[in-house]
């Protein structure tokens, strides 16, 4: 098994023994297709000498480290929902966070998309430049509970369920109601003929007496779900800070407080938390107020489960964002005609990262004054050995609809990393694995290639030429003004491309 | 808030009306009622392992198109929605594609479904069927013309007892149907007797044969033109959208550019005396036709000149915007129509 630290990067055997991955490398391996004994996500396979070998990206350690092989360290970990951020590197483990849920927020976006399927990429580059506005967050599961959950919540702590428990205590003789059998044997065995002999010199006996409770199931599950909630919302906000002075921000901000206030009031009244598998008694089922609670709860949980898998495999969110990102940069070429596009069959839950699966081409644009077509292919399947040595996993195919010549391919390299990386020096290696590839047999196809990494904040635009082969490098988030200057970089990336390769 | 969809699911213009509206990164709106096209010549494409995609997603895949795709391209690949209608029992996975491709999750969905005597009662059980398998809670058949004169009410003022002529586009000639208006709690079309089928050369298959088999004799001699059935150019023609050049795939993987051929007068003046006949002793006519621009406005000027009345030609969404109508009725319990059983 080859580990490739970027898909350019030269191999390095990990049977051989390799230093040990960081926040600064990609997880890519290259083995034989039917390898496994470890988990991965398929990326690309082709064939060599009859026997198929895969491009395949290996998932990220929730802690941050792993034994390997190949060993991990240094990288941020899965941030726990609980803990409010203290030290560097429980920072960056949010910030990292942060970054993953606005990548999967404009992922998220293409299913809301597809409810109007003839409309789909006009309805998502509406969205994406609605996400280029950071004043105005999106509608998020917590914004949703905290507008509909918070009057639920008022209407319980009013009218609280209670049960009344029966116990045994010492009872004043007046005040004593209902025995049981103890209590009788109890006051059988005290010395004394008549009753008030045997209650002695307190006037007590032992009887059964009912007080108030609050330790419900029910309750329980409300405990739990305002703790889950607060937590929810403080992470919401620390990733919408600029956009602290909209409407959501402040409902999810009173809707944090007023839950924080829940959890000391349930805390007084003794009532425990809940843990995740409960069977829902009768209450949660059918008291309306219990039920929606209940299922808000189910909601948040699902969530961070779905958050735990997500962060493993975020890699794998980049490269459909930028898949995305392309598609939507042809889409707005004036003169493209959208002439097919593969069905988007959308999950129920992300398996290995991937909410959405599709085949290829997924999508295929009519230059019309160009006269050629151009079609964007992610993950394609059996790929030549020339696309294999560039390792790429998105791919542009353009044609010339009146020439003869063969189509050429551009390769869309999408890195993810959890640092940002030189991107002069990514191009530069990038252009030069492009140009050892002109050297396997055949014609040249690719000499141009596109390197989109994260910004972190900074967008940036780096291009270089190394014999021919012209790759440029793009820097570009999810959210915010990064995102709005990282597809107008794009859009004149898939311009330029279009022109320069005209005949 | 209930979702109430119309369904006008026909083959030819797959249309849904339907009361909400979702907007990426928003919460699901309720309003004005939004029109959501499935595609011309509807389809649905299969993925594999009896996952199909229906609607407009499978108007645009390439799925089925040619072996120019590919793998994909493999004609099983793709069924057309009106040969799933006109057999629907072994299709009930694709038909609620279909449906899915047109509205998800729906509370109350009414389909529209023929009234010329060609959906049996077998057939209607299998449509049901799919509709519960496509996740529509509530659920009800609806013939044509009553959602044609549903949709139409919205526009137009009716008085009770008048006599109402529907005529409808379908796939091998017209139907006539004669409705009257009940009036209750509110205005109720009756479905009177008579009518039926009447074949004609302008029924929707014979046009589509005909303008597809010019576009696959065209000058040039390129022998193997059968990537040419995938072609959009037929439906865009004899559906009366802007003809516009198509670029096709051909087997090869190269891609040609192909001209829309214009669509020849056709002239079938028997079928609209017949027509004539039915709809004689109508007070107005209302013609459905999925079909827009000169086609459809020959058809109405045909029966004009035969007939003393009003003939007014209704927009394709009619009959969806009509079932859209009937959900409404269904959920507020209102009677949808009257149905008045043959004189035996």
């Amino acid at each position: 098994m080859n580990l490739f630290r970027r898909p350019w990067a030269s191999p390095e055997d990990i049977s051989a023994g390799i230093g040990s991955l960081g926040p600064g490398d990609c997880f890519l391996v290259e083995e034989a297709a039917e390898d496994g004994g470890h988990p991965y996500a398929q990326l690309l396979d082709w064939q060599v000498d009859g026997r198929k070998r895969a491009l395949k990206l290996l998932p990220y350690p929730k802690a941050g480290h792993a034994k390997g092989p190949p060993a991990v360290e240094g990288l941020p970990f899965r941030p726990k929902t609980n803990v409010d951020p203290k030290t560097t590197q429980e920072y960056e483990a949010a910030a990292a966070l942060g970054r993953m849920n606005q990548v999967v927020a404009r992922l998220m976006e293409l299913e809301a998309a597809l409810d109007d399927p003839e409309k789909v990429w006009s309805r998502l580059l509406e969205a994406w430049q609605r996400a280029e506005n950071e004043e105005n967050p999106r509608m998020a599961e917590i914004v949703r509970q905290a507008r509909d959950i918070l009057p639920r919540l008022h209407s319980l702590e009013k009218g609280i369920r209670r049960v009344l428990r029966r116990t045994r205590e010492m009872t004043p003789l007046s005040r004593v109601q209902e025995m049981d059998r103890a209590s009788m044997l109890w006051i059988a065995r005290q010395p004394g003929r008549t009753l008030a002999e045997r209650a002695g010199s307190r006037q007590r006996m032992l009887a059964i007496v009912r007080h108030e409770n609050f330790d419900t199931l029910e309750n329980r599950v409300l405990h739990a779900y305002v703790v889950l909630a607060a937590d929810v919302a403080r992470e919401w906000i620390q990733e919408h800070q600029s956009a602290s002075t909209s409407t959501r921000y402040r409902i999810v901000a009173d809707y944090r407080r007023y839950c924080r206030h829940l959890m000391r009031v349930f805390s007084d009244l003794g009532i425990g938390r809940a843990g995740p598998g409960i069977t829902p008694n009768y209450v949660l089922t059918d008291n309306r107020d219990y039920r929606m609670v209940y299922n808000a709860w189910l909601r948040l949980i699902r969530r961070e489960r779905e958050i735990d898998d997500l962060w493993a495999w975020q890699a794998q969110s980049w490269t459909d964002f930028c898949t995305l990102a392309v598609t939507l940069s042809l889409f707005t070429l004036d003169e493209a005609d959208l002439v097919a596009q593969s069905p988007v069959l959308w999950n129920s839950e992300a398996i290995t990262g991937r909410w959405f699966e599709q085949d290829n081409p997924l999508a295929v644009f009519w230059l019309r004054e160009t006269g050629r077509i151009v079609e964007v292919q992610a993950r394609p399947k059996t790929v030549s050995s020339r696309q294999a040595a560039v390792r790429a996993h998105v791919w542009l195919r353009i044609t010339d609809i009146k020439g003869d010549g063969m189509p050429r391919r551009i390769p869309v390299w999408t890195i993810h990393c959890f640092q940002p990386g030189d991107m002069t020096a990514e191009v530069q290696q990038a252009a030069r694995s492009l140009q050892m590839a002109q050297q396997i047999r055949g014609v040249n196809i690719m000499k141009n290639g596109l390197v989109l990494s994260q910004a972190f904040g900074s967008p940036q635009v780096e291009e270089t030429d190394a014999g021919g082969c012209i790759v440029r490098g793009l820097s570009l988030d999810a959210v915010g003004d990064s995102l709005a200057r990282g597809m107008r970089e794009l859009g004149a990336y898939v311009q330029d491309l279009v022109l320069e390769t005209a005949p | 808030m209930k979702r109430l969809v119309g369904y006008d699911l026909n083959g030819w213009r797959d249309l849904a009306v339907r009361n909400w509206i979702q907007i990426p990164g928003e919460d699901d709106k309720t309003g004005p009622d939004t029109v959501i096209a499935g595609g011309m010549d509807g389809s649905v494409v299969s993925l594999g392992k009896n996952r199909y995609i229906g609607g407009a997603q499978a108007e645009m895949a390439p799925h089925g198109r040619g072996p120019g795709w590919g793998a994909i391209g493999a004609p099983e690949n793709r069924s057309r929605v009106r040969d799933l209608l006109a057999s629907p029992a072994n299709a009930k996975d694709r038909i609620a594609a279909s449906l899915v491709g047109l509205a998800q999750r729906a509370d109350v969905g009414v389909l529209a479904i023929s009234d010329t005597g060609a959906v049996t009662e077998e057939m209607q059980e299998t449509l049901l069927d799919a509709m519960r398998r496509a996740n529509v809670r509530h659920r009800l058949l609806v013939w044509r013309p009553v959602l044609a004169l549903l949709g139409a009410m919205g526009d137009c003022a009716f008085e009770g007892r008048e006599r109402i002529g529907i005529v409808t586009h379908e796939t091998h000639g017209f139907g006539t149907r004669i409705l009257t208006l009940r009036q209750g709690k509110v205005l109720t079309p009756e479905r009177r007797p008579g009518g039926g089928l009447h074949h004609s050369a302008l029924g929707l298959a014979p046009l589509y044969s005909d303008v597809a088999s010019r576009l696959s004799h065209p000058e040039s001699g390129e022998p193997n033109k059968n990537y040419l059935a995938a072609s959009s150019i037929p439906i865009r023609v004899i559906l009366g959208e802007p003809p516009e050049a198509e670029v096709l795939r051909r087997n090869n993987g190269s891609w040609t550019v192909i001209q829309p051929p214009a669509l020849p007068p056709i002239r079938d003046p028997d079928t609209f005396d017949a027509m004539a006949g039915d709809l004689g002793d109508c007070d107005r006519v209302y013609v459905e036709t999925p079909v827009r621009g000169p086609l459809a406005e020959d058809v109405r000027n045909e029966l004009h000149h035969r007939l003393d009345v009003d003939v007014t030609l209704l927009p394709p969404e009619t009959v969806a915007k009509g079932a859209r109508v009937a959900t409404g009725l269904l959920d507020a319990g209102d009677p949808v129509f009257f149905d008045c059983p043959p004189r035996s």
